[in-house]
């Protein structure tokens, strides 16, 4: 047998005897535009907890978007293949170009770019904070904070901070926590009367400080009113100085949500009558107007004429249906990404 | 859950590759990596014992690889060559098949060695070796071919 590099034009073609433990991953066009970009970002992979309901599945990270991994299955025998120089059996000294397969693809990893209600999967997964008395929370045997929480949350770290934001999500003692619908009733109507105590105009920028001391006598504790007022900052202000501006319609819709839910939260129905009037109520004079159907629209619905309901939109608060909010009675099993791809081939 | 860190295909991971790469200059990676399909498994002879000379090569030579149509040096750039590849397995079988593009480009990942300086142990790292956009396809039976 000839060792040349090429044979009648061929490429001499090898297996090698060790064979590489690869895998193959899609890379649809977003991926393969952050990967190959000029500075391309690092992925992360992650995954939920496994437990006897559902098997744990994997995720693909970027900075802002969530892929869902699929194992995806051939008939067929793929091969990856490197150039390689062989020394030659039978003669030494000539080493022999070619190409060998150095790893055989079992399976292909497709990545789908997922829309996650993180919101939802962030309220499950994140004990309920039912009281401002803060100091009577019991210390947790395995308190979990904003990290550990992130760990185990199958999505990006944009998608989780927009979450954490958005359900005012907080840490004491490195704990984390999130208010109840009726703890953040609470808060929002302590801001508004706050602010009429100190004079501050809604439309303008709010001294937050100033705003927290003076709502600290009505006991609400700081940390749980500057993830409220972060909230509902005007999307594109800058906190100078410890002023920020709320944005009027974004408030007033927050604020007739929470109302919403921590009215009817247990799936009882109240008179739409009555809940305008204390939604109105607890909004400043100046805002009032915009305490509109069109402004809660989307966020209730209406079993009848003339009652109406908090639209949850799927997971309920705190029944934690959710898998991850039982991590921590799981052991570390299937924790491995390979480990679990390797059980579902069967 | 702990989050596993997948890099980015290294930049530099064409600067380290010695071997001369036979490929058509389509196929061609800058890790060298390229991807081969076919229908079936190439059944290897056995595996050499371990009692075998240390010079005993890493590899098995199983065939030959050919692209019939590729002219290198074809100044229209045609690619008609795809059409056309075959493989010979040992010296009666021969697969016919052809390079395709891939409707998804594929991401080659492997384990990324952490250097013992690292922050801890367990944290399981990967990378993305390569960027695949082409492979070439057997997706016939092999046919018999006389020496």
């Amino acid at each position: 047998m000839s060792t040349s590099t090429q044979d009648h034009q061929g490429i001499a073609f090898y297996v090698a005897h060790e064979q590489q433990n690869l895998r193959l991953l899609e890379l649809p066009p977003i991926l393969l535009e952050l990967l190959t970009s000029q500075h391309p970002s690092k992925l992360s992979l992650k995954s939920t907890v496994s437990t006897e309901e559902t098997s744990g599945h994997a995720v693909l990270c970027s900075d802002n978007q969530t892929f869902q991994l699929r194992q995806v299955h051939s008939s067929n025998s793929v091969f990856l293949l490197q150039p390689s120089c062989i020394a030659n059996d039978t003669d030494q000294a000539s080493a022999s170009h070619g190409m060998t397969t150095v790893a055989k693809c079992e399976a292909t990893l497709e990545a789908i770019p997922q829309s996650i209600q993180c919101t939802h999967q962030l309220k499950a997964a994140i004990p309920v904070l039912s009281s401002l008395e803060v100091d009577n929370i019991p210390p947790s045997t395995q308190p979990r904070g904003k990290l550990a929480i992130f760990d185990d949350c199958p999505f990006s770290v944009r998608e989780f901070e927009q979450a954490w934001k958005d359900i005012c999500a907080l840490e004491v003692d490195g704990q984390a926590f999130r208010p109840s619908s009726e703890v953040l009733w609470k808060v929002w109507r302590s801001i508004v009367s706050g602010c009429i105590l100190k004079g501050f105009s809604f439309d303008q920028d709010i001294d937050v400080s100033s705003l927290a001391r003076t709502i600290e006598e009505d006991d609400v504790p700081p940390f749980v009113m500057r993830p409220v007022v972060e909230r509902l900052r005007v999307n594109n202000g800058v906190a100078l100085h410890g002023y920020l501006r709320m944005s009027p319609v974004e408030s007033v819709q927050w604020a007739g949500t929470v109302l919403l839910e921590a009215r009817t939260e247990d799936g009882n129905a109240m008179s739409v009558a009555a809940f305008f009037n204390d939604w109105k109520d607890g909004l400043p004079e100046s805002w009032r107007r915009y305490a509109t159907w069109e402004t809660i629209k989307g966020k209730s619905m209406q079993p009848s004429e003339d009652t109406i309901l908090f639209n949850g939109s799927g997971l309920s608060a705190g029944k934690g249906s959710y898998s991850i909010t039982k991590a921590e009675s799981n052991g570390p099993q299937a924790r491995r990404w390979h480990e679990k791809f390797k059980s579902s081939r069967r | 859950m702990p989050t596993i860190t997948l890099h980015p295909p290294d930049p530099a991971r064409g600067s380290n590759t010695n071997s001369e790469n036979p490929l058509p200059q389509l196929l061609q990676t800058p890790s060298g990596l390229a991807i081969l399909e076919l229908q079936g498994t190439i059944n290897m002879p056995s595996t050499p014992e371990e009692n075998s000379p240390s010079s005993h090569p890493a590899a098995t030579k199983v065939g030959q690889l050919i692209f019939p149509d590729y002219n290198p040096d074809d100044p229209t750039g045609s690619t008609a060559w795809m059409k056309r590849v075959h493989l010979y397995i040992g010296r009666h079988q021969r697969l016919t098949g052809e390079v395709k593009k891939l409707a998804t480009p594929l991401g080659v990942i492997r384990r990324k060695s952490v250097q013992a300086d690292a922050m801890t142990e367990d944290a399981e790292q990967l990378e993305i070796m390569e960027i695949v956009y082409y492979k070439v396809l057997f997706s016939s039976r092999p046919e018999p071919v006389g020496e």
